[in-house]
């Protein structure tokens, strides 16, 4: 298999995507107040956090040039634990 | 990427030392047990959770989120290096790696500092129990994480390099996770 790295460029863009969703997650998740999410936003920064986990999978750690049942096992994992704490949160606050 | 690994079965279709994939795995099981596990905890203490969690200071962890970040694009950029046999360049993105790493323990400290002045410790209550444990122990991975990027970047070969920017990797992909979960979830 070709484990090659990804370039410059697109470690360069995988950041730029990255840094942009960490600060939609501090938009998402009302950082700079204390204000309680509502369960969309629950949703959606549990969304945020499971696409940043597969850039980071993908491109830094190179799982792009793993083979598919690699790549489905690991964003599977990654989404079944964060699907399991947004539902958690959503079905159990008071 | 290595291609010697055949031996491996289905691992050897992973880049890198199958061997720190199989860490990778454990790793991830662990804090997914744990970071669920704080979900639990939330659910069964609502009030002690958002009391607590709402005198954290989030500006620290999405600053820490932004240095991890970075930090693994310096050591990604280092096996690209690597694999272009540029050596000195190689050195230079783990270095960045490196000194982002301690930056992101340095605020790290400096958070816990804020809280052992306030009297905040592990006992306070179940929010800063699970709080302390979940980054305290994730800070003693960056802090391995840090000693692994040295000698990967003082020996140099491609194999250990890849080897240890994937665990860095993992720490990053963890704290992604768990800043958050701890941090935010509300």
């Amino acid at each position: 298999m070709n484990f090659k790295n990804p370039d410059y460029r697109t470690l360069f863009l995988c950041w730029l995507a990255l840094m942009a969703l960490t600060a939609g997650t501090m938009l998402t998740g009302h950082a700079a107040t204390d204000q309680t999410l509502s369960d969309l936003l629950v949703v959606s920064l549990g969304l945020i956090t499971w696409v940043k986990a597969m850039v980071i999978l993908r491109y830094y750690l190179n799982l792009k040039s793993a083979s598919r049942g690699w790549n489905r096992a690991f964003f599977s994992y990654i989404f079944l634990v964060l699907g399991t704490i947004t539902l958690i949160f959503i079905l159990g606050r008071p | 990427m290595t291609n010697d690994q055949d031996d491996w079965g289905a691992l050897s279709r992973l880049p890198g030392n199958p061997m720190m994939w199989i860490l990778i795995w454990s790793e991830l099981v662990i804090f997914g047990v744990s970071f669920i596990g704080f979900a639990v905890a939330y659910i069964l203490h609502p009030d002690v959770f958002i009391q607590s969690q709402n005198s954290l200071n989030r500006l620290y962890g999405g600053l820490n989120t932004m240095v991890l970040i970075t930090s693994g694009l310096c050591a990604a950029l280092a096996v690209t290096a690597r694999q272009r046999n540029r050596i000195i360049l190689m050195r230079l993105w783990l270095g960045g790696s490196v000194l982002l790493g301690i930056i992101f323990l340095w605020v790290k400290s400096l958070e816990y500092t804020e809280k052992f002045s306030e009297g905040i410790g592990l006992d306070t209550n179940i929010f800063y129990t699970l709080y302390f444990l979940l980054t305290g122990f994730h800070a003693f991975h960056v802090i391995f994480g840090i000693i692994i990027l040295i000698i990967v970047g003082w020996k140099d070969s491609l194999e250990t390099l890849e080897i240890g920017t994937t665990f860095w990797h993992m720490i990053d992909l963890i704290w992604i996770i768990l800043f958050p979960l701890v941090y935010l979830l509300r």
